[in-house]
Formats: structure tokens, sequence, C-alpha cells
């Protein structure tokens, strides 16, 4: 069986594309076969993987909007790169299929009040209303030095959200995607050091269902 | 220390025990160890067990001993997927030299219980020995090296007792496993792998130790993959080693046999598991495994070719002199073979891979954690990790057995080696494949590919085994040799085309199975 993981937000520019291409390579080099499906209509992870060194761990890029929903079965693992909308029936059912959605979220007011309604809006999807799936939240470019980062905090407090994991801002990021590369791809300080805040984020998706409490909740 | 039960015995010891016993000649037996000689003691010991040895089929060792005066019942305890030097260890004073059944059956699985009885009880043999212990102390672990010397007596019969036994008291394995390495370096010992009751029963029956095939393993799919691999790794090195007494005592073919498909077990679950092993540290290890495989090879090809080849090969018009030239050369040959190996096997050497690879695998040091994201590694399931690689090593097989179909025998041997690492990597790791693949008809239809090519392989190493043979051939045996070798040469190569039909067939059955993808 594959676990589906779609990444989305109606926020455009939200890293949604980082998010899923850094998800797919984390799980790739654990061992998993792993394949990233890109629907974004501007196919930012096809480019990507076009990039991508022959050399590197393996990641297979479906193209969802040629041949929308196919992937081969041996996949164990399915990143979904998705639109920034919740409009068409298609993303719809990547959520409905999907057995964790992910959204990205900057430390802005705008992205702050887009995401809430746009998790209002998810709610709306029977199998995200049935405590079926679980949502998880993930702050990107985030900076505890930052006065908009705590804000940002604060605000998901008021909400009753939680982080699950906090990407830090870091010039490394578009450095490596320049070249197809995650910082799972590099074995330097820098690289090692940018994992670590990784490593909560795919605990949390490679948690057993069972292990883990059902709900619409943004965990942390 | 292990769980007491409670049930009213006053006990001397119970323990979880890690020891390792090596044999050594005798007057050499002390050096080598540091300072601390505890008191010398003599040992008496009785062992008791069914007439139909039902204790020992459990492997259980019950015996009653007599201490410098004091008596004492043991009873012993080993798990058949333990640990490989480790066993469960319970004492209680007597009174007297009758065993304390009671106190027995508290101790053994329920079927055992109703078996013993003071009726079903014998006294099966006896052991007499003295014991120089030395205990030492370093930062990390407490060590006592004893030195038994004596006799095993059973019904006439006795058998020499020469040779220490490293016992962790307590502390770190690693540190266990230099105080005996630095024993090794010191002493020529060679490694023991049965104890003493294993060697009481073995005389008391007149036997010679025999060939042990490995129990099936069934890894649980959900299991925690490192858990997993110890599984497998326990499982594949106490197979070697189960199978030591009956290569370097009996010679027997079988056991040689058995301890080459240990070597590739072993080996074909480190390829299986290399991506998420730390295996920088190990190479000298396996190469050393590889080194005893090979050596043993040559007795396994002199001792198939003896069993299975000679007699077709006679019926086939050899004639009766060529074949008594064949059936000596190739016995002298197996024994200069046999006798290589086994120096080998009982060498100092040996001994300390021995405990090398022992202190890898129980050291559980081998999972990778390079990376942060190696940290995910301890939580997968191991059907996680099993399924692309069963799956990978299955593609390799069709693969390789499509190219065969047109190929060479050379492909054909090529398809055997992906036969062989699919079936020892992948099988006990079936499991996750159900319930939509028959993992039972996968075994089975992967075993009858694997005898298949086995025949075929054994016709095909005809012509290089005897090759290897000839240049030990002396005098005028050599023409007859030589002409011998003509004729398997011609023979095998006609008997190849319906052995390849064999294996053809086999393949077929074996590709009906498809692997579904999304299992």
């Amino acid at each position: 069986m594959t676990k589906h993981v779609c990444v989305i937000n109606w926020k455009g520019g939200c890293g949604k594309t980082t998010i899923a291409t850094h998800l797919a390579v984390a799980l790739a080099s654990s061992g998993l076969e792993t394949g990233l499906a890109d629907y974004d209509r501007q196919e930012t992870a096809k480019l990507w993987e076009k990039l991508r060194p022959k050399d590197a761990v393996a990641v297979s890029l479906i193209n969802w909007r040629k041949d929308f929903g196919r992937s081969p079965d041996s996949l164990q693992r399915l990143i979904v790169d998705c639109p920034p909308s919740l409009r068409t029936k298609r993303v719809r059912a990547i959520i409905a299929e999907s057995n964790i959605a992910v959204v990205p979220i900057l430390p802005s007011i705008f992205d702050e009040m887009a995401t809430l309604a746009f998790l209002k809006r998810l709610e709306a999807i029977k199998s995200v209303r049935k405590h079926k799936k679980r949502v998880l939240l993930v702050a990107n470019r985030y900076r505890t030095d930052r006065s908009a980062s705590r804000r940002l905090e604060e605000f998901l407090l008021s909400e009753g959200l939680l982080l699950t994991a906090r990407i830090p801002e870091r010039e490394i990021y578009s450095d490596l995607a320049r070249d197809g590369l995650t910082v799972f791809d590099r074995h330097n300080k820098a690289a090692l050091e940018q994992q670590q805040a990784w490593l909560p984020l795919v605990r949390e998706v490679e948690k057993p269902s069972s292990t883990v409490s059902h709900g619409f909740q943004v965990q942390g | 220390m292990g769980a007491e039960p409670n049930d009213g015995f006053r006990r001397v010891l119970v323990s979880s025990e890690t020891e390792i016993k090596f044999a050594v000649e005798k007057g050499r037996k002390t050096e080598g160890v540091g300072e601390g000689t505890l008191r010398p003691s003599t040992y008496e010991t009785l062992y008791f067990d069914t007439d139909n040895l039902d204790l020992r089929r459990d492997r259980v060792e019950l015996c009653v001993r007599k201490r410098d005066g004091q008596v004492i019942q043991k009873i012993k305890t080993r798990q058949a997927n333990g640990s490989l030097i480790g066993c469960q260890s319970h004492e209680i004073v007597l009174s007297d030299l009758e065993p304390n059944l009671e106190h027995a059956r508290a101790l053994l699985a329920p079927d055992l219980r109703d078996v013993i009885s003071p009726s079903a009880l014998k006294p099966q043999f006896r052991t007499r020995f003295s014991r120089i212990s030395h205990q030492f102390a370093t930062d990390s672990c407490i060590t006592r090296a004893s030195f038994d010397e004596g006799c095993i007596e059973a019904t006439g019969r006795s058998e020499l007792i020469s040779e220490v036994e490293f016992k962790l008291k307590g502390g770190r394995l690693n540190s266990y496993t230099q105080e005996c390495l630095s024993f090794l370096a010191e002493v020529p010992a060679a490694l023991l792998i049965e104890s003493k009751a294993a060697r009481g029963y073995r005389l008391a029956a007149g036997e010679l130790p025999h060939a042990i095939g490995a129990p099936h393993l069934v890894v649980p799919w959900n299991l925690p993959l490192p858990q997993a691999i110890l599984r497998i790794l326990r499982h594949g090195f106490q197979h070697f080693l189960d199978n030591y007494p009956a290569v370097t005592l009996a010679a027997e073919p079988e056991g040689i046999h058995q301890m080459r498909v240990a070597v590739r077990r072993l080996l074909s679950a480190i390829r299986m598991f290399a991506p998420v092993l730390r295996l920088e540290d190990t190479r000298g290890l396996f190469q050393a495994l590889k080194t005893i495989f090979t050596q043993l090879g040559g007795v396994r090809e002199a001792d198939v070719f003896i069993a299975e080849t000679l007699l077709p090969l006679a019926a086939a018009g050899l004639g009766k002199t060529l074949e008594s030239v064949l059936r000596r050369e190739i016995a002298a040959f197996r024994a200069a073979a046999y006798e290589r190996a086994r120096t080998e096997l009982t060498s100092a050497e040996f001994a300390r891979l021995v405990v090398q690879l022992n202190d890898w695998i129980e050291s559980k040091n081998w999972l990778k954690a390079d990376r942060p994201i190696d940290a995910l590694l301890v939580e997968r399931a191991a059907e996680d990790f099993a399924v692309p690689r069963i799956r990978a090593l299955h593609a390799k097989l069709l693969r390789q057995g499509a190219k065969a179909r047109c190929g060479t025998l050379d492909d054909w041997h090529r398809t055997r080696i992906a036969a062989k690492r699919l079936r020892y990597a992948g099988e006990p790791l079936f499991q996750a494949l159900a319930p939509k693949i028959d993992t039972e008809r996968l075994s089975k239809q992967l075993s009858r590919l694997q005898n298949s090519l086995g025949r075929l392989n054994d016709l095909q190493t005809i012509a290089p085994f005897l090759a290897r043979v000839r240049p030990h051939v002396q005098g005028r045996s050599r023409r007859n040799f030589e002409a011998a070798e003509h004729f398997c040469r011609g023979w095998s190569g006609a008997a190849a085309a319906s052995l390849v039909d064999h294996a053809e067939e086999a393949m077929k059955g074996f590709e009906r199975i498809e692997l579904d993808a999304s299992a």
C-alpha cells in the first residue's frame, strides 16, 4: 500500500514545492521507494526533477497534470505537490485519498489569515471532518530572532493550533534547489543541521496510523 | 540477573550467563590471563535425563553437582533463537544427590513438566574436573576465566576435558570480547562450541556430532527493523556454529554443506541490509568468512562428486579401473582439502573471528546512525524495508532466468546465484508479502528452482573441479585420471541438456508466481 501525503495550501508562495521535494528526498534516502506527483500548474517540482543529478537519491516524478492519479504500485510513499487552490474536484479528491495533509505557512499576517481560512475550508471535506485525516502544519522560512515568527506562534496558539516543524530561513535551500537538490542530499555541517529541523515532520509522517490520534488537528 | 520465580526455593544463583569456551592444550592453559586466582575447586557432576532424552531435545541441562562438599542442582536452558553465547542458569542447594523435581518442574516448559518423574529421570553421564578460576575486572567489565581439567565418563567410555571458559560476570560485552581476544593472542586455543553436557550425551550414545539444519525462520512483517535484522543475523550465525562440531570432529559432508549454507545466509542477509548497516570496520571479518567458505568449497565439491556423480558415471560406462582411480584420487584430494579447512577452523585465528563476529552482532551497533534521518530506521517496520528489496531480488532472478533461456551455462550459474540470494536473504521476510502472495508456494517454487539449478551446477563444476585435482595425481594414475577426466567431460556435456530442460521447467513454475507490485 502506498502512503499518500499531499502538500497543500491555497496561499501561493508558502513553500509547497520546497516542503514536497524535501519530504520526498528525506523518505527516499531513508530507504523507501518514494514518488513525487506534480499537480501544480506551475510544474516547479517537474523543473526541480529536471535539474536533479542522475546519481542523486532516486525520487520518481509523476506528472499529474498529464496523467492524473496514476502512480506505480511499487511506490511506498507518494508526495503530492498540490496547486494553490481547493476549488477543483480533483484537488479535493487528492486530499480525500491522502493519509496526511501537510500545510506550509509563512510567518506573515497574510499567510496566517489565508491559512486559517484554508483550514476551515479543508474541514468541509468529509474525511477530514470525520477525523480520518491528519493535517500537519509546518512553518516555512521561520526565524526565531524575528518578531513575525513569534507572532505566528502566538496566533496559532490562540486558534488552538500547533506547528509540527519549523523550517529555518537559510540560503542553503535556494542554493541547493538550483541544482535539483535538497538538504538531504548533502552531508556537510550546514545540511546536517537543517536535516534536524525536518525530523519532527518526517517522524510525524512516518508514524503508523494506529499510533496517532485521528482528527482534524494540527499536530505538534 | 534474571527474574527469580516465587516458588519458595532457596537459590544459590539465578542468572543470565554469557560464556564462551576454548579448547586448550594441557600445560598452556594459564598463560595470558591476569591476576586474581580464586581457590581451586573440584567438581563432580551427574547429568540426568529421560530414556528418550526429552530434556536434551528441549535444550535443557539438569545436573546435580558436588562442589567442595556442597551439593547443588543446576538447570541450564538455552533458547533456540537467543543470543549465541547466552543461557539461563538456575541453581539450588540440595541435601543429597537426588534431583529436586519440584524445583525442576517450576522452571521447565509445561510439556516437559509431565515427562520428568523420579522413575523416568536417570543418570546419563558424569563429569569430574578440577577448576582454577581467575576473576579480573577492568573499568567496564568483570570476567571470570575458568580452567577445567578432567574427564567426561559414560557407559565405560571417557573423554578428556581441557578447556577455558570465559564468563561475563558483569559490565559491557565489548570489554569482555577484548578479554577473550587478549587471551587468544597469547594462547593457541580453539573454539569449543559443545558444552560438557552436549559432549556427555554424545559419549553416552557413542556418537560423533552431526549436521544441524537451520530451523525455519519467519520474521514478523511488523517487527521493528533493528529487531528483524538481529533475528536474521543471530539465526545465520547460530546455524554456522551449530555445525562447527560436525565439521571439525566428524568431517561430516552434510555438516560441511550446512556450514557453507549458513555462511551464505549470513552474507546474503548482510548484503540485503547493507544500505542500513555500518560495515566500515567489518570488511575483514566477512572476508575471513568468505575464505572459510571457499576452503570448505573444495571439500564439498569432492563430496558431491563421490556421492552423486560417480554412480551415474559408472552407469554410463566409465569402467571399474577409471572409477576406482577417480574415487581414490578425489578421496585423497578431499582429505587434504578437509585437513586444510580443519586446521583453519581449529586455529586461534578462527576463534578470534567468531568472538569478533559475536561481538558485532550482539553489540547491536550495526545500524547506520550517520545522518539525522537514520534515526527513523529504529522505528521502521521490517516490511517497509523488506518489500522493495525482495521485489528487486525477485525481478533480478526473473531477468537472469530469461537471459539464461537463450544463453550459456554461465547464465544459468548466475541465475542460481540470484535464486540463492532471494532465498537466503528474502525468505525469512516473505511474510511481508502476504496475504496478497501465496508465500508458501513462492518458497516451494524457489526451493524447486534452486535444487534444479544446483544439479546443473554440480554438472558444470565437474570439469574445473577435476582440473584442480589433476595436478595432485602422481605417477601411473595420472594417465588413467586424464582418461577418466576426458570421459567425464563428454558425459557432463551430454547430461547438461536434460538438466537445462529441468531448470527451464522449474524457472517457468517460478515465473508463474507474480509478485504483485502492490504487495
